[in-house]
């Protein structure tokens, strides 16, 4: 059985059994997803370890982690179509594919998180204009279509699709205005990355996620931004150089990924400057101005490991390694500084997330910690799978490296 | 039940929120709706698909991704 | 400042050196508010105790240990400027809202699409999710409150001053052509505490009980710092309870208490 017929001209690809039991394996992970799911959804959210406490839990985390790690698609969107940066045309298909995947993984994660997933809806019809989550529910789906709307070119540029003369002109005329919605998809991105932060500012009772701001925009807000834009491109590039690796092709030149590692770099480095800075005037003022001491935020198993994990080994070193010519020039160094830049960024949103609630408010309040069932693993489980099955599919089957026939002229 | 059963104030939140959301979703509708528009133009005008073999070493070399245009200043 | 378009702002004073931690106050509130009860109760942080007796202790050894309870109602805060709940604001499907009217902060579960937005908000951990679809096994369904509605699984829920006995003294009140008087509307807690150790009415009443009490130089709230601007007020004596009520550094002193207990 041969399916080089569907393959991008020029390329080729394992043979069908390799690629069958790779997609065997990711689909029986996501068969783990699934009868979590169900268990979930037909008996209830107890089949989670969270509780009054952990109002929220590893999807959350990861929720979080995905939205902020796909932020790749939208900031390479807006430096290819807006900022006219053209290197990066070789990367921007991988980067919407890694995007769409993140959201829309992101919100089926949600369906299941939510306790009455059928009234989710109620968030557009019933909105509280003045809640961060609400500005995150709206501007997540509406940047799901955005994304949609840029995928869709580059499936009916497939070898095939790509020969009806309607879906080729579709496809087309998409790609003639896809600054638009790569503008679009800037401004949505902008606001829902930074309501993801904005959503753990606002937690005035809360001293450990509360931060002051500027107008109704906690810091938090802005911190966000910066360190999903800084993780995003990483992220996007370390899943090409894992591709590579895989595939033992060369997807896209040292150009294009320095680049990404530049843009990498120097973001996290703004990032880390404004994120020390913040991290300091909350432990030592604001923190002691609501009569606690920093040593209260961490505790067993939340210790301060957590904090030279984030801002350490996942902040100050790969930005060192990311600024530096020789490990842009590099594979490997270079493909471990974009994972522990995005490992800094995830490091965030766990901490915002479950340190946030293991810390008591009240002083007659126990310090918690909380672990995942395996339902709740099951079901992050199959967003991965997810992820391994869409862009396995889409790398098989479509057209996503630009230079890949010319990259690897012994096809 | 509509939204305005209970306690709704209109304020200047909702004009901003409500206003934002919809121009993003109106300029993706445009976005799509043009696209389609342009390409039935296309259809009815009597254009063709390339097809393959054209000789080109770069097998995707005439998808513009919108550059071409842009160079032209139309979307400046 | 609790602005409100009729001046009322519901709340409750609860002396706690009269509170012995009998959990009447908790058991009445469950029966009254057909709060089910768990197939496991051992799992705490699953309880749904919309009204819950905390027991604290000056943390001194024998013979010098003292002990108090803090029975933990919602607090139906305000926040500053009277519109700033923290649950409210966070709440995407206007789920919650604080009524201008009563100051009460309400909870429709019929709308909650069951987010936890509002339960990780509050610091007071006085809201509460079902986790589970309670059964009413066994006729356990024939004491239910026909006045309150039961909740599904997959959304919050939190005391409500009993508001349902709000609107009870409302319609007497249009009856009898007058207005809501103070012992028309108490709440199941209130009634049942055998020490008298809560008190509730309009705050802002001066023929109301609370309304005195809350000036007491021994009155405080729970979190001052936050800025929560709860109605719900303590009352003691005891130095080391007051300062028990918000968090301190050890070489702070306790925050001078105002006459009138704050706003």
């Amino acid at each position: 059985m041969d399916d080089s017929k569907f393959w991008p001209r020029g390329t080729t690809r394992c043979g069908t059994v390799p690629f069958g039991l790779w997609m065997l394996f990711c689909l029986l992970m996501l068969g783990w997803a699934l009868v979590s799911a169900f268990l979930v959804l037909y008996k209830g959210l107890n089949q989670t370890n969270m509780n009054d406490y952990f109002a929220f839990g590893v999807w959350i985390v990861v929720d979080l982690a995905v939205i902020a790690l796909g932020a790749g698609a939208f900031f390479t969107g807006f430096m290819t179509y807006v900022l006219k940066r053209e290197e990066l045309k070789n990367i921007i298909n991988a980067a919407v594919i890694i995007g769409f995947i993140c959201y829309s993984g992101a919100i089926l994660m949600l369906g299941i998180d939510i306790g009455q997933p059928i009234r989710g809806w109620f968030g557009f019809w019933h909105a509280n204009v003045h809640s961060m989550l609400t500005e995150v529910m709206f501007c997540i789906t509406t940047y799901l279509i955005v994304l949609i709307v840029e995928f869709v070119p580059l499936i009916l540029e497939n070898r095939q699709i790509n020969k009806v003369p309607d879906l080729h002109f579709f496809a087309h005329n998409l790609h003639t205005i896809m600054i638009v919605f790569a503008a679009t998809g800037t401004f949505l991105s902008f606001f829902h990355q930074g309501s993801l932060g904005g959503m753990y500012g606002v937690l005035f009772a809360r001293p450990f996620a509360a931060r002051t701001g500027v107008l109704i925009w906690p810091w938090t807000f802005f911190l966000f931004i910066l360190s999903a834009i800084a993780a995003g491109p990483s992220f996007t590039t370390s899943i090409v150089m894992i591709t590579e690796i895989v595939s033992g092709k060369k997807l896209t030149t040292q150009k294009t990924k320095a680049m990404m590692a530049k843009v990498s770099g120097y973001l996290l480095l703004f990032y880390l400057v404004l994120k020390i800075s913040d991290t300091l005037y909350w432990a030592f003022v604001q923190t002691p101005g609501m009569g606690l001491s920093p040593s209260v935020y961490y505790q067993a198993p939340y210790g301060t490991w957590l904090l030279i994990a984030e801002l350490g080994i996942g902040g100050i070193l790969p930005c060192i390694l990311l600024l530096s010519p020789q490990v842009r020039s590099s594979y490997f160094i270079l493909l471990v500084a974009m994972l522990l830049n995005c490992f800094g960024v995830t490091m965030n949103r766990f901490v915002m997330t479950i340190q946030s609630l293991a810390i008591p408010v009240l002083p007659f309040e126990k310090f918690i910690a909380y672990l995942p069932t395996w339902q709740e693993w099951g079901i992050s489980a199959g967003v991965v799978a997810y992820g391994f099955i869409v862009f396995s599919l889409a790398y098989r089957y479509l057209p996503v490296f630009p230079q890949e026939p010319k990259l690897n002229p012994t096809d | 039940m509509l939204p305005f059963v209970f306690e709704w104030r209109w304020d200047i939140g909702h004009g901003v929120f409500m206003g934002l959301f919809y121009l993003a979703l109106t300029v993706v509708s445009l976005g799509v709706v043009g696209a389609l528009a342009m390409t039935f133009y296309d259809l009815y005008s009597g254009k063709e698909v390339h097809e393959e073999g054209h000789g080109h070493e770069d097998p995707w070399a005439d998808y513009s991704y919108g550059h071409d245009k842009a160079d032209r200043g139309e979307y400046a | 400042m609790s602005s409100s378009s009729s001046g009322i702002r519901y709340g409750m004073v609860i002396d706690v050196d009269k509170c012995t931690g009998c959990g009447a106050c908790s058991v009445a509130c469950m029966s009254e508010n057909n709060i089910g009860v768990l197939p496991d109760e051992t799992d705490k942080v699953r309880s749904i105790t919309w009204l819950r007796v905390y027991q604290i202790d000056n943390h001194k050894p024998y013979p010098d240990t003292q002990i108090a309870f803090f029975p933990r109602p919602c607090q139906h805060c305000a926040g500053a400027l009277g519109h700033h709940t923290p649950c409210v604001s966070v709440c995407p499907a206007t789920a919650t809202d604080r009524d201008e009217e009563t100051g009460i902060v309400s909870q429709i579960p019929t709308r909650c699409i069951g987010c936890r937005y509002c339960v990780a908000a509050c610091p007071y951990h006085a809201r509460y999710f079902n986790w589970f679809d309670v059964p009413w096994p066994d006729g356990l369904d024939r004491p239910l409150s026909p006045f309150v509605a039961p909740r599904m699984r997959g959304v919050v829920e939190k005391c409500t001053f009993c508001f349902h006995r709000y609107q009870r003294a409302k319609n007497k009140a249009f009856v009898d052509g007058s207005t809501v008087a103070e012992k028309d509307y108490q709440t199941a807690c209130t009634e049942a505490c055998p020490s008298g150790a809560i008190t509730f009415g309009d705050l802002n009443n001066p023929e109301h009980k609370v309304h005195e009490l809350k000036k007491s130089p021994y009155a405080f709230r729970l979190l001052e710092r936050l800025h929560t601007n709860t109605a719900v007020y303590y009352m003691s004596t005891r130095e080391w309870v007051r300062r028990q009520a918000d968090n301190y550094l050890s070489h702070e002193k306790l925050a001078k208490v105002q006459a009138g207990g704050g706003h």
